[in-house]
């Protein structure tokens, strides 16, 4: 295990830290409601968020006439899509003027926290082998390994670099879809949002 | 990536409503070229062949520049000439950073797939054919590539609605 792999997971706890710090607790709360609720969903019950999945995946079909389907629905993958759309939906509902708090060492935590909760399940569905994080909410299909055991894995198996992350993502399919919706929906937000402050004088 | 953030600058400075109508005339041009591409690239390689003499061979380069220059001027024009502005008061700089970032995305992607697709006229020497990796990844990601004139005349007919809707 590296030195830089764990420092890797630091910078990301602290990003997601100094976020909640920053944009308060009420928002750093949203994101953690957020998180842990599609977790639960997929602990619960991951074959119905599976045939939720196949329902986009059908009208994907319908649209484009493509075979292969838009969203893999293994439990990976799942856990990949479902906590991408809550920190990214988190992140948004945390612009709201509702959700605006002072800067706390509460907002701090509770991004800690949300941070500790991406990272663990991340892991677990892209480096299996590297999944130190314990995970407290099961989810079928995803487990953890100890700190002995990924430390006597064999580097060749999976050699860690943010490289290799971040073309694991660039190979999603689901990618260019993800992007098109992305930007639609920050410019429909952003139209609401700034309605909001314009009525507001 | 520069280009980008240029945009992003740009968006800063000149707030949230007139990039939103930069935003929505990038859209339409961009909608424009991908339904002319899907829909006429037959008959505008016969019109090109019969009037001008070019060869099949030629035609995908030629559509590639003439849609560099028509998203080139689309931009200019909507930049500095006439802009359409959206009913928003809004002054958040982070807005204005995000839809700007949008706008450069839609800009220097489009730019960047059609040049390419054209083969880099006038920067032979610069640019050589043996792209790298990163460019062979990042060019599936570019907005010819991953928008459908269905999505964009879906995203433009919105934003309208949106401009007008009180």
């Amino acid at each position: 295990m590296s030195v830089t792999f764990i420092i890797f997971l630091a910078i990301v706890w602290g990003i997601f830290g100094l976020w909640g710090f920053l944009r308060g607790w009420k928002a750093a709360l949203v994101m953690l409601v957020l998180i842990i609720g599609s977790l639960l969903l997929l602990s619960a019950a991951p074959e119905r968020v599976a045939a939720l999945f196949d329902y986009v995946n059908k009208a994907a079909a319908l649209v484009t006439g493509s075979t292969t389907p838009l969203i893999n629905t293994a439990p990976s993958s799942l856990v990949v899509f479902m906590l991408i759309g809550a920190v990214i939906l988190g992140f948004l509902l945390g612009l709201l003027r509702i959700f605006r708090a002072k800067p706390s060492f509460m907002g701090f935590l509770l991004g800690f926290i949300s941070g500790y909760f991406f990272t663990a399940y991340m892991l677990a569905a892209l480096m299996p082998q590297r999944a130190i994080l314990p995970l407290p909410i099961k989810i079928p299909g995803l487990t953890s390994v100890s700190l002995s055991a990924a430390a006597a894995s064999p580097p060749s198996t999976v050699a860690f670099t943010v490289g290799s992350w971040v073309q694991q993502i660039f190979q999603m399919p689901c990618l260019p879809s993800a992007i098109v919706a992305g930007i639609f929906l920050f410019i429909l937000l952003t139209i609401l949002i700034g309605n909001r402050g314009s009525r507001k004088g | 990536m520069i280009v980008m953030l240029l945009f992003g600058v740009i968006g800063i400075v000149r707030g949230v409503a007139k990039e939103l109508g930069t935003t929505t005339m990038l859209l339409a041009a961009l909608m424009v070229l991908q339904l002319t591409v899907s829909m006429f690239a037959p008959q505008i390689a016969s019109f090109l062949n019969q009037v001008f003499g070019v060869s099949p061979a030629n035609v995908p380069t030629i559509l590639a520049v003439c849609s560099a220059l028509f998203l080139a001027l689309v931009t200019f024009i909507t930049y500095e000439g006439v802009t359409l502005v959206f009913p928003i008061k809004s002054t958040s700089w982070f807005l204005g950073l995000g839809i700007g970032l949008i706008n450069g995305y839609l800009f220097a992607g489009s730019m960047w797939y059609y040049l390419q697709k054209a083969g880099w006229p006038l920067m032979h020497s610069v640019v050589k054919p043996e792209y790298s990796q990163l460019n062979e990844t990042l060019i599936k990601l570019m907005p010819p590539e991953i928008f459908s004139w269905q999505a964009l005349l879906l995203m433009v007919v919105a934003l309208l609605i949106l401009r007008i809707w009180k």
